[in-house]
């Protein structure tokens, strides 16, 4: 079952060796806390027979199972990334037998791998670089965009000299990295494109989470948001959202008589955000000496948007970033 | 009657099952509702998959104990509740974050969708630009180019 006694394999034979290790996985695999007993205070919530295989050890036995031999690293990595694409719900794509084989050369660069879901035409595509003697480069493409990651040989191949629990951590990390660096992007706009329900993605999420997440982001986060696409600029224009930035960002400007949808609450954080930038502005938040002016505010602070409730009253306010006026005030915020 | 403990039996929707004290189910107050309306001594979670309730359960089971153990609150069992916390989530890839919260909502279990809530803010802030931001949410844009231009503009000041 070891692919490295050849230099070429054919994607079958890939996709064999992936079956046969998966059936050589004890049924009740370890969970991922294998030696690291600090996560297992209570009783064990997954007693035995309800023990599932995590995805990163699925991938960690891939990796041990093909480590020691620095001669075919780049037919293992292959066999990961491939890995991880079938756990994420791909199937491999082959129309045309003749594209069955191809070759691990030095290089790897003649190697396609093609993905499709299941009753899909369209496919993504996968193709591997050598970059240096340790990096390798994992292109995913669709439809013309194309994401890459990059991953580094010997770490991955070093993980055997690894005690336990840094093995999985390590594994993890790969297994992450290929699979948000590469594998969801491609698994979301293939669904997208295809009118397939979302996988679990942001904007799979509930309209009233999506909300949440974004009104804890920071203002600078929250502007950039507003970039994405309309849906989250809808989300990141409340006025009262930034009202409640003003609050925990810059609360030395929030005024006393300047509410009541009057000011703009974005626009204000703009200048207070450029400044500080510019290191012009005031020490932000947190230390507000108590002066008369910081017990008004607190005595305000009750009436802040904090809550989710009122938070949803302004929601709809969509005209907020039809114009960002810029408004002046003095460096001290109030007068 | 206070040294036997109480027994649920949860079953996931691929039908894994997970046995646990009523206190772990009381984290839930969907469970707690669902327990005390239903008394049956299994109850079937179709809405939620071995592999996410089993995080669930472990999150809930470790919230119980030290909630149990710590007593008066005391600082330090605090602080280990934080690091656990933070240690639960950096195992954790960004779809089973969106899976958790999901499933925290439904559950309603307050603290849980806080922290994933907060997880994904986090990854959100730690992006540099848009872009970014879209590419680590899969977020596809529909903006046409002069709307993308007109939105980038309103919010150059966020940007390095």
């Amino acid at each position: 079952m070891r692919t490295h006694e050849t230099s070429e394999t054919t994607i079958p034979e890939l996709c064999q060796l992936i079956n046969s290790i998966i059936e050589t996985l004890p049924p009740l695999g370890e969970p991922h806390q294998t030696g690291d007993t600090s996560l297992m205070d209570g009783p064990d919530p997954t007693e035995a027979g309800t023990k599932r295989l995590t995805e990163p050890l699925f991938l960690k036995k891939i990796l041990l199972e093909n480590s020691g031999d620095h001669t075919n690293e780049l037919t293992t990595l292959a066999l990961s990334v491939h890995a991880v694409m079938l756990e994420s719900g791909f199937v491999w794509f082959n129309p045309n037998s003749s594209d069955n084989k191809f070759s691990f050369s030095k290089e790897l660069l003649s190697v396609t791998l093609k993905y499709t879901l299941p009753k899909l035409v369209e496919f993504v595509t996968v193709t591997f670089q050598s970059l240096s003697h340790d990096k390798v480069v994992v292109y995913g493409s669709f439809n013309g965009n194309v994401r890459r990651v990059y991953l580094d040989k010997t770490r991955v191949f070093d993980i055997l000299k690894l005690d336990e629990e840094v093995i999985y951590k390590e594994v993890f990390m790969f297994w992450r990295m290929v699979k948000e660096g590469l594998v969801t992007p491609l698994l979301i706009s293939l669904c997208d494109k295809s009118g397939l329900e979302l996988p679990p993605c942001f904007m799979f999420l509930p309209t009233e989470l999506k909300r949440k997440i974004v009104k804890s982001l920071t203002g600078a986060s929250l502007a950039k948001m507003a970039c994405v696409c309309r849906e989250t600029r809808r989300m990141a224009s409340s006025n009262a959202l930034w009202k409640q930035k003003i609050w925990e960002e810059a609360r030395h400007l929030v005024t006393v008589d300047g509410g009541r949808g009057s000011v703009n609450w974005k626009s204000k954080f703009a200048c207070f955000w450029i400044r500080y930038q510019q290191k012009l502005s005031p020490v932000i938040q947190q230390h507000v000496p108590d002066t008369f002016e910081s017990i008004v505010m607190s005595i305000r602070r009750n009436r802040l948007p904090r809550d989710p409730d009122s938070f949803e009253m302004f929601n709809g306010d969509d005209d907020l970033h039809d114009h960002l006026q810029m408004r002046r005030f003095s460096p001290g915020g109030q007068s | 009657m206070e040294n036997e403990k109480k027994m649920i039996t949860l079953k996931s929707s691929d039908d894994v099952t997970f046995e646990v004290e009523e206190a772990v189910v009381l984290e839930s107050q969907f469970l707690s509702h669902l327990v005390q309306d239903c008394p049956a001594p299994e109850h079937k979670i179709k809405e939620v998959t071995g592999k996410i309730l089993s995080k669930v359960v472990e999150y809930c089971e470790k919230h119980v104990v030290v909630v149990v153990d710590g007593g008066d609150s005391s600082s330090s069992s605090g602080d280990d509740l934080k690091k656990w916390d933070d240690k639960f989530i950096k195992e954790m890839d960004l779809s089973t974050v969106y899976d958790l919260i999901a499933a925290a909502n439904y559950l309603n279990i307050q603290a849980l969708l806080d922290l994933m809530c907060q997880r994904v803010a986090d990854v959100i802030t730690a992006c540099k630009d848009h872009k970014e931001i879209r590419e680590t949410l899969g977020i596809v844009s529909d903006y046409t180019a002069e709307e993308e231009a007109e939105v980038l503009k309103e919010n150059e000041w966020a940007f390095d």
